[in-house]
């Protein structure tokens, strides 16, 4: 049966509401089965409790989805959730989050993404959309204020993002529509491919364009008119004014040269890893950092909604060979580091250029370069053969051409889009001994080896590696640091000790993943130096609610024990609570040479945490816990 | 060896009598918020947050502290006479 044509409308006109509040109270609902499109109106309460972003995709998980699924079964649930601070007039809160069941972990899918289109949502006058089911052809959704079609996508299928955010602007005659769209790689179910925003932000780990592509939806489409609302304007000022007053000097690094400033930096203390985790330095460092190739790359600066940081980049290059498309911005710190020292490679046009690729075709650029990284070892190792082409380290040619057949399963790209741990499932012990993952979800660029705790993050995330809601050792061992200022909320002192765990470091990170879950769900960047304070006179500004900094923590620890109570519910157990072997690798020199833990320090550690969580030897959460945090979910 | 402070950046005194006794220490420009980068000469036998405290630096973001090559705890580290510092800025994400 076709879904094509389908039709819902509500009244939903700016001058039906009341504009006394940030959300709506309204969540769309699709299944693509049957064309079928409602709305959800929770209470206040629900809002209250899960603030939205990761907090309303770990309540639909939790609540619709049936156990031990395939990710890529069309009982999946794919959710668009922006928070209830998202499009409000604070700065930092232009994100949103999306959310599933990760087809390359099994576990939880949560990745936020920055720019319009979490606003623009918000302006349609609807607070979420949860997309159940698969369509029997190629469709996207448009959702222009209270009115949602679905589409026919037959003739966008196969094309870039950047060419099917146009072709839909131009058959709708909507110039400034904001997208959430699929590539090659959701289409081709490539196990980390990304959703992209508005051509240049992505929701990129752990997979969701592959569910996006699994139930042939391509992109989903907004434009809203409605102006999301204050239930306490003067309370949001207060906020706002101490943030306008403060980011030129609190942020200046985000300022002057975003992420991408960082990356000589963090290579030289040994943050970054080199060569698949091999090596301490790599010769031309200095090329991949934005003070060198901001010169002859740099076209613009670009922000999201309501930011005056301007921290992203636009990047533009031409010459006979090679052209980078700025529609597609520039890369990030995450992004050179996977593409550039982990694989050995020095070229800053390169990376560009591979960066460019990843947005164009919907790719992880994490998952995307460390793969590629571990496949150029596996190749150097001579554990790859029978393949026409094979990548290898400091080789930028074969970076460009992994991505290409990455995207379209090509070749040796057919196991790589597949991701390095299946990978090296299939390939025996000697690849095993090379990967660096958590949960199956490659590791970002904050060395395990440095930042002890950050590595500890990484094994606990739910989603599989993760340095977003996780504590950068290094941030909180300086006295002042906005991390050292959050714990200070809380009563821990600081600042913590840079090398190992400690009981006083895990204490720092119980308050501080509890306070980055928030912002998941608020949805906040990272980036900003809000305390706990500031986001709860921001909650009641936008919402009306007088909320305490504890109730902000307890908040974001429910949220991380929802996620817990997922990863149970999906089969896994505190033995999945670890990272693979290359993360245990000690470097002989460099600057952190002899750093790192032992896969048995690590353990020891987590069983601390368990028991600062309220878990048991486990790591369930104990019923009293459950209880305390008001949560009530069946796991079975 | 210590390096001389080039022309331009701000030495400070160290209380030793030979120079070889003193640590040196480099600040990136960004961390003090200045044009340029400064090298200054400090005492050894402190941690170095209660050197930069001393010898009243503050500084504007995280930081990471090379020393003789190595990434050296801020709070933990005691600068020994001859050390080498670097201290460059720590920021990352996206």
């Amino acid at each position: 049966m076709t879904i094509i044509g389908k039709t819902f409308s509500i009244n939903n006109r700016p001058e039906t509401l009341t504009k006394e509040l940030s959300y709506t109270g309204k969540i769309l609902r699709v299944n693509l089965n049957n064309g079928r499109i409602w709305v959800e109106e929770p209470e206040e309460a629900f809002y209250r409790k899960l603030i939205g972003g990761r907090g309303f995709i770990l309540h639909y998980l939790l609540t619709e989805l049936p156990s031990r699924i395939d990710a890529l079964d069309a009982q999946n649930l794919l959710i668009f959730a922006p928070g209830v601070l998202s499009g409000t007039v604070l700065p930092g809160t232009g994100r949103h989050a999306v959310g599933a069941k990760s087809p390359l972990t099994g576990a939880l899918a949560s990745a936020e993404a920055g720019g319009w289109f979490g606003s623009e949502l918000k302006r349609t006058g609807f607070d979420a959309i949860i997309i159940q089911g698969r369509s029997d052809v190629p469709v996207y959704l448009w959702i222009k204020d209270g009115t949602v079609e679905i589409k026919d996508a037959s003739h966008l299928w196969g094309k870039t993002v950047g060419d099917t955010h146009q072709m839909i602007a131009d058959e709708l005659d909507e110039p400034k529509i904001r997208s959430a769209i699929i590539g090659p790689a959701g289409e081709n179910l490539v196990r980390y491919a990304a959703v992209i925003h508005d051509k240049n932000r992505a929701a990129g780990r752990s997979g969701l364009g592959a569910v996006m592509g699994s139930k042939n939806l391509k992109a989903v489409i907004v434009r809203g008119s409605n102006k999301v609302g204050l239930a306490d304007k003067a309370l949001m000022q207060t906020v706002q004014r101490w943030i306008n007053s403060n980011y030129k000097t609190l942020m200046s690094w985000a300022v002057t040269y975003g992420t991408s400033g960082s990356v000589k930096f963090n290579h030289d203390s040994g943050g970054t890893a080199i060569r698949n985790y091999l090596d301490n330095a790599l010769e031309g460092i200095e090329n991949l950092d934005a003070r060198s190739f901001f010169q002859y790359l740099l076209k613009d600066r670009d922000t999201c909604n309501q930011c005056p940081v301007r921290c992203k980049l636009v990047v533009e290059y031409h010459d006979k060979d090679l052209h980078i498309d700025p529609r597609y911005g520039g890369p990030e710190y995450e992004t050179i580091g996977a593409m550039g020292p982990l694989c050995g490679i020095n070229d800053a046009i390169a990376v560009a250029k591979a960066h460019e690729l990843c947005s164009a075709y919907g790719l992880d650029t994490i998952s995307t370069g460390a793969t590629i990284a571990f496949t150029m070892e596996c190749a150097a190792e001579g554990l790859l053969s029978g393949y026409d082409f094979l990548p290898s380290f400091g080789n930028a040619e074969s970076l460009i051409e992994s991505i290409h057949r990455i995207a379209k399963r090509e070749g040796i790209g057919n196991e790589m889009a597949e991701g390095s741990a299946r990978m090296a499932q299939k390939l025996g012990e000697k690849a095993q001994s090379i990967l660096a993952v958590a949960r199956g979800q490659e590791l970002p660029l904050h060395d395990p080896r440095y930042k002890n705790l950050c590595a500890m993050g990484y094994a606990l995330s739910a989603t599989g590696a993760d340095h977003q809601h996780n504590l950068i050792d290094n941030f909180a061992n300086f006295p002042g640091s906005e991390v050292c200022l959050r714990l200070e909320e809380m009563g821990v002192q600081t600042p913590l000790p840079l090398w190992g765990i400690n009981d006083h470091k895990i204490e720092g990170f119980v308050y501080e993943t509890a306070f980055k879950n928030f912002l998941d769900s608020a949805v906040i960047c990272h980036f900003y130096p809000y305390q706990f304070k500031h986001v709860a006179d921001a909650l009641g500004g936008a919402c009306g609610w007088d909320m305490t900094p504890t109730e902000i923590y307890e908040i974001g620890s429910r949220i991380i024990n929802m996620a817990r109570l997922f990863l149970i519910r999906e089969g896994f157990t505190d033995k999945d609570d670890t990272l693979s072997a290359r993360a245990f690798y000690k470097l002989s020199s460099g600057p952190i040479a002899g750093r790192g833990l032992t896969p048995e320090e690590l353990k020891y550690w987590i069983q601390k945490y368990y028991m600062c969580m309220g878990w048991s030897n486990e790591g369930a959460p104990t019923p009293e816990t459950l209880a305390h945090l008001n949560i009530n979910y069946p796991i079975a | 060896m210590l390096e001389i402070p080039e022309n331009g950046q701000t030495p400070y005194l160290s209380q030793n009598e030979t120079m070889e006794k003193a640590v040196s220490i480099w600040m990136e420009k960004s961390l003090l918020g200045t044009n340029t980068s400064q090298t200054v000469i400090v005492d050894a036998g402190q941690n170095i947050l209660q050197t930069l405290q001393y010898i009243n630096i503050r500084l504007r973001q995280p930081v990471a502290a090379i020393v003789n090559g190595k990434t050296v705890d801020l709070t933990e580290y005691i600068l020994q006479p001859g050390d080498n510092v670097q201290l460059i800025p720590q920021i990352g994400g996206g």
